[in-house]
């Protein structure tokens, strides 16, 4: 792919949350130095487990890091150049939804159940554009469902949340983010709670209106199989840091984290006879708050670890051009790499 | 527990490195016994499926219905049927396990309700080895209980709170007096705990006090203290992370295989279900649709279906993945209470005929097992 402008170059990103008592808090690092830059019209995936701070990484650049208890403690988020961070309410109000969106797991929980869909969206268009009237605002919403391909959008707009499948009302959430056209669209686990065919039909519009308008999308998720079709680039999230980063192709073929080897290894493949088995990664995600801070998050459940894993951080460092990877042992995993199918 | 150790329970960073793994392996709390991380960190592969001929049949569901009233009015007056399963048979042997794989609202869950007995069935008859189950109640139906047992989806909702691990475990055990010497029910939930891949010490603690995983090891565990032949598991596996779904569907495979017994493995993700089980429902708005050996499933789709499902299904192979033909289906699932005439595919399927329309395609046996209802495939 042609690199074309840097929108977004999120450097050093360091969301921290404190929990515990208040004389002697825990401090929890969601995102520990976390970069990564968004190009214009890039598809960007953001992979990790639960717990693993991929949402934090986003809602960071939306400011909506609820404070306290979060706090970004460090880092700059560059929005055409823009620090979001230094940033006053209302500066970002400004950006957030018109310039950059969101959409959420849940499309039940996110849309207000007693509005039509279609005040909703408009009221959205409304808020960010103060002088269309309330007809024409409509009149964009209708135009808006239809482009998401909502059947019978004038007569989908005059019902309520409960009247739409979960598909539907997902589809209506996408309308809303894109009413302000954004330069950004985020999208947290957009499919995760929708069935797989409704998940595949909810992907394609995405991608096809991120070609149409140009939008960049920052997919996070936890379904490595969604990113190996669409994402023009991946980042694999661990314990609130990134512990590899690339295109499909490097992440899918050529893994080098024995973690990011290890997830994709534990899918099992419907493409593969079933006799191919299922690896597994012994342990569980770690408590974030317990993961010593100057130490690979993974070490506790790596096969590689040493004890230089556990007092030391590794660095984030190229392996090939693109290719970013944040391990001591990453040479030391061609054995597992082989045996990737 | 000395002085320094309680420490650095608490300030981590005071320790060194090779503590700091010990630390933090009980801040996660890692199974340590060293014979569990063994087991847990093995690939497991899969064993060569039985021959059918060879174990006897365990279950047998013929015709299957369960229809929910939809009631009107002061009356509750009947004013039609929510068709949850419409005629669902199979047979499933010994040792196997029979993957249900759908979309919500397709009646999966209800086939295993059924099974279970937890719902009375409209008609349709389930015998389980070779006892007619399907109206039994009271005392049969408790003594049915005892040898097969569910495991559920969300193991937040399925663990009472209030109640200590151990006798979540042994609830099943006590109802049914099956052990009741003290020292032997500790016995058993430490046996069961290490089974499921849990330390063995955790039996004193509360459900809050573990994770997702854990707590569906904790679910797992109690059904097995039964001693059940028989499991049916709904969506077990799908709350979980992908690292952790590995290890569910991993451990469930080393039970099967130790203790013989037989599952129906209820899922909406195919790749999961597929991988699981040695045959495979492809389950739509009530009906199988398309019934085969996993590995055929994949290979040889026959009903158009099925065929959706895995191409929807997402690979993690950027260069398989992108070459894949990608069949998008429109629409959504008709609503059960008023199903299309003919096939219940027919609204979605793009190959659909006047026949598919009007008249309703049964399942036949396509050759070698292969059970598919469209009537593409089987033609006249």
């Amino acid at each position: 792919m042609v690199q074309s402008e840097v929108i977004l170059d999120v450097q050093h990103l360091q969301t921290y949350f404190l929990s515990g008592d208040k004389k002697n808090p825990t401090e929890m690092r969601a995102s520990d130095d976390f970069s990564y830059q968004v190009h214009k019209g890039e598809f960007v995936a953001i992979v990790g487990e639960s717990g693993s701070g991929k949402s934090v990484s986003a809602l960071s650049v939306m400011g909506l890091i609820p404070y306290p208890p979060g706090l970004v403690v460090g880092g700059k988020i560059l929005f055409h150049g823009k620090d979001l961070v230094q940033c006053s309410d209302a500066e970002i109000e400004s950006i957030r939804g018109s310039k950059i969106s969101m959409i959420f797991q849940e499309p039940s929980t996110a849309l207000n159940p007693v509005l039509t869909i279609g005040k909703q969206i408009a009221e959205t268009i409304r808020i960010h554009d103060k002088k269309i009237g309330k007809k024409e605002a409509m009149a964009k919403a209708v135009e808006l469902l239809a482009k998401v391909n909502i059947p019978n959008p004038e007569v989908r707009a005059k019902q309520y949340p409960f009247e739409l499948s979960g598909g539907m009302q997902q589809r209506a959430m996408i309308a809303m983010a894109m009413s302000c056209n954004p330069e950004i669209l985020i999208c947290d686990e957009p499919t995760t709670a929708l069935d797989v065919t409704v998940q595949a039909q909810v992907l394609e519009q995405l991608n096809s209106l991120r070609e149409e308008f140009g939008t960049a999308l920052v997919l996070i998720t936890h379904n490595l199989g969604v990113v190996a079709r669409y994402a023009d680039s991946v980042k694999v999230v661990y314990g609130g840091k990134i512990v590899e980063e690339g295109t499909p192709e490097h992440i899918f073929e050529n893994p080098h984290h024995p973690y990011t080897l290890g997830l994709i290894r534990a899918v099992p493949r419907l493409d593969l006879p079933r006799s191919y088995g299922l690896h597994t990664i012994p342990g569980e995600q770690p408590d974030m708050s317990k993961i010593i801070p100057n130490s690979c998050a993974f070490a506790v459940r790596c096969p590689y670890a040493t004890d230089e894993c556990r007092c030391q951080r590794p660095p984030l460092e190229e392996i090939e051009p693109g290719h970013f990877c944040a391990c001591f042992h990453k040479d030391e995993t061609d054995e597992e790499r082989s045996a990737l199918v | 527990m000395s002085d320094d150790k309680l420490k650095s329970k608490f300030r981590p960073d005071v320790i060194d490195p090779v503590e700091k793994k010990l630390m933090t392996q009980e801040g996660v709390e890692m199974p340590v016994d060293p014979e569990v991380q063994e087991f847990l960190g093995e690939d497991i592969r899969v064993r060569e499926p039985v021959p059918p001929t060879q174990s006897p049949e365990i279950l047998v569901v013929k015709d299957l219905k369960m229809h929910f009233p939809v009631t009107k009015g002061l009356l509750k007056r009947q004013v039609g049927s929510v068709k949850a399963v419409d005629g669902v048979s199979f047979t499933l042997r010994q040792g196997e396990t029979l993957g249900i794989v759908g979309e919500s609202g397709s009646g999966k869950s209800t086939v295993g309700n059924c099974v279970m007995r937890n719902l009375t069935p409209t008609s349709g008859q389930i015998l389980f080895d070779g006892q007619d189950v399907t109206h039994i109640k009271g005392k049969e139906l408790g003594e049915f209980h005892k040898r097969l047992t569910m495991v559920t989806q969300d193991p937040f909702a399925s663990l009472d709170p209030r109640m200590k691990v151990r006798d979540s475990i042994l609830e099943g055990v006590r109802i049914n007096k099956l052990v009741t010497d003290k020292q032997e029910q500790y016995d058993l939930v430490a046996r069961m705990l290490t089974l499921v891949g849990l330390n063995p010490k955790f039996s004193d603690r509360y459900p809050h006090e573990f994770s997702g995983g854990q707590r569906q090891r904790i679910s797992i565990a109690r059904a097995l203290a039964i001693n059940p032949a028989f499991i049916v598991c709904d969506e077990i596996v799908s709350a979980l992370d992908v690292s952790i779904q590995a290890q569910i569907v991993g451990l469930m495979m080393k039970i099967q295989e130790e203790l013989g017994l037989t599952y129906i493995f209820i899922g909406h993700d195919l790749s999961v279900v597929r991988h699981l089980s040695n045959q495979v429902a492809v389950m739509y708005l009530g009906k199988f649709m398309e019934l085969t050996s996993s590995d055929e499933l994949y290979e040889k789709p026959l009903h158009p279906y099925t065929q959706a499902l895995i191409s929807a299904a997402p690979i993690p192979k950027p260069k398989v993945d992108r070459q894949r033909e990608r069949i998008l289906l429109t629409g959504e699932v008709p609503s059960p209470i008023n199903p299309p005439k003919g096939c219940n595919f027919c609204t979605r399927c793009k190959y659909a005929t006047e026949r598919c329309k009007t008249e309703d395609p049964a399942l036949v046996d396509v050759g070698g097992g292969h059970m598919v209802a469209c009537h593409m495939v089987t033609g006249k």
